[in-house]
């Protein structure tokens, strides 16, 4: 049994099926690659996983926890969906601060850190406002690693990234594979998905296929 | 000394200040505030000599807690009660959803306490209804002043001003708080045209039982909007000078009202609650 394990996962919203009995099986230290066109169900499945949307059949289950039974979301993961959404008048580090402080299991050191390796500076006064597209995303992939999660969910993390910023990126996803995180990425970037991943999965019209 | 005292103050002031208008809604708040206050204090100051009630006192309870139930059908004093809710509901109408679809992800993949964060988004609205009467109050006060208005009587009229705060306070609360959680389920400009809706039809159907069932007055008790105006309370010798309309609704009291509004922004929230804790965040 992998350490995240999806059993018969569907999910329906009114009248639609979005999600199409998946059934996947992830080990950690292991990079999972996930491709499709747009509205392919890549995000939702990603929400599934993070316990922000309840299927409506099948299960989810980490380390031997069932999503919604045992656990009403996964206990250490680290996630990017979408655009990033920090607070407008806080600092880099001041957004961080306050997302660290709902699991309080690090300190301003390792949060400083977490931004240093993305190529930001902690020490910047600047408000999240004043930052460019490139440096809200590079700080959203420090807010997905600086809690060191086992399970990392990132949707679209290279997207407004420059040349040197996917490149950083990259790297900062190997080393999170070797730490043993099992990562999941969706990607438009096919680049991103065949250098990064171990397994590549094609998802449509809801359907999870391993390609 | 005292000159480090003054300063230590002004810096605390004028932090305290900058920190107000960081925050966007903030900002909001306060320029619409005043600019509402303004117009409706200089339209009332006009309505209080023609009342013949010209004081300070007379000047807050003709802007904040009377609505002529006899000319409700007629659209200027229907306009002067709804419009600074409606610019109140239209500012914050999408905060408590607008919070979630900006931080719902990083917040709630580290904790599930969604109560806990449904009171405190609650509580936030409630800062930011006061923040706007109190802006209101305040230039409906400076607006006195200046046209040379007094308080009649300075317990009384202090008394007066700090019901029809609470009254208004938490109707409008009230309005925000049915928006914000309906929000949670259907589409943030229906939610807002439901408390909208809620809001004017229960004005106008007051004001059709007035003039066509005057034996049933008593329903207006349940209208959440009858018990944020203060003249349809029954009489007390708070406003005694004050009196200018022959309607009020029969052992309906002041504390009555507050009940009722506290009373029912508890159950909207615990139904947000509810809702938030059901709900997928998509």
């Amino acid at each position: 049994m992998g350490y995240l394990e999806v059993t018969n996962l569907s999910k329906n919203i009114g009248q639609n099926e979005i999600l199409k009995n998946i059934n996947l099986n992830l080990e950690k230290g292991t990079i999972y690659g996930f491709f499709g066109r747009n509205g392919s169900g890549k995000t939702m499945l990603f929400r599934a996983l993070c316990g922000l949307i309840k299927p409506t059949s099948g299960t989810i289950t980490i380390n031997n926890k069932v999503l919604h039974r045992d656990i009403s979301f996964p206990e250490s993961i680290g996630v990017i969906i979408e655009s990033p959404g920090f607070w407008d008048h806080y600092t880099g580090f001041e957004n961080l601060k306050v997302l660290s402080s709902i699991k309080n299991i690090i300190g301003d050191e390792d949060i400083r850190k977490s931004i240093k390796r993305v190529g930001l500076d902690p020490d910047d006064r600047r408000i999240y406002k004043k930052y460019s597209l490139g440096m809200k995303q590079r700080l959203a992939i420090a807010q997905a690693i600086m809690e060191r999660p086992d399970i990392i969910i990132l949707d679209e993390p290279t997207n407004s990234l420059d040349e040197n910023g996917v490149q950083l990126v990259r790297e900062i996803l190997l080393e999170e594979k070797k730490r043993g995180a099992l990562i999941l990425i969706a990607s438009h970037n096919k680049d991103d998905i065949d250098i990064l991943s171990d397994v590549k999965y094609k998802v449509d019209d809801g359907a999870v296929i391993q390609s | 000394m005292d000159i480090m005292y003054v300063s230590i103050w002004i810096y605390i002031g004028v932090n305290n200040v900058r920190n107000l208008l960081y925050n966007e809604i903030n900002k909001k708040i306060i320029i619409y505030g005043s600019v509402i206050a303004i117009l409706l204090g200089l339209y009332n100051v006009y309505l209080t000599n023609l009342y013949g009630i010209n004081s300070l006192e007379g000047l807050f309870f003709v802007e904040y807690g009377f609505v002529d139930i006899r000319a409700i059908k007629y659209v200027t004093p229907f306009l002067k009660w709804v419009l600074p809710q409606m610019v109140l509901m239209w500012i914050l109408k999408e905060f408590v959803a607008g919070e979630l679809d900006k931080n719902g992800v990083y917040i709630f993949t580290r904790t599930n306490r969604r109560g806990k964060w449904v009171i405190d988004k609650t509580y936030d609205l409630f800062k930011f209804v006061i923040l706007f009467y109190f802006i209101m109050f305040l230039i409906t006060y400076i607006i006195g002043i200046v046209v040379g208005y007094k308080m009649l009587y300075i317990y009384k009229g202090i008394e007066l001003i700090l019901t029809m705060f609470i009254l208004t306070v938490l109707l409008n609360y009230e309005y925000i708080l049915i928006i914000n959680i309906l929000s949670l389920k259907i589409d943030v400009i229906y939610s807002f045209l439901i408390a909208l809706f809620v809001d004017i039809f229960s004005l106008l159907l007051s004001s059709f039982i007035y003039e066509y069932f005057k034996m049933k007055i008593y329903l207006l008790k349940l209208f959440p909007v009858s018990h944020g105006i203060l003249a349809w309370h029954s009489m007390n010798n708070m406003y005694n000078n004050l009196y200018m309309s022959e309607f009020s609704i029969k052992n309906f009291s002041i504390i009555d009202s507050i009940s009722y509004l506290i009373l029912s922004c508890f159950i909207i929230v615990i139904y947000g609650i509810y809702v938030f804790q059901h709900k997928d965040i998509i």
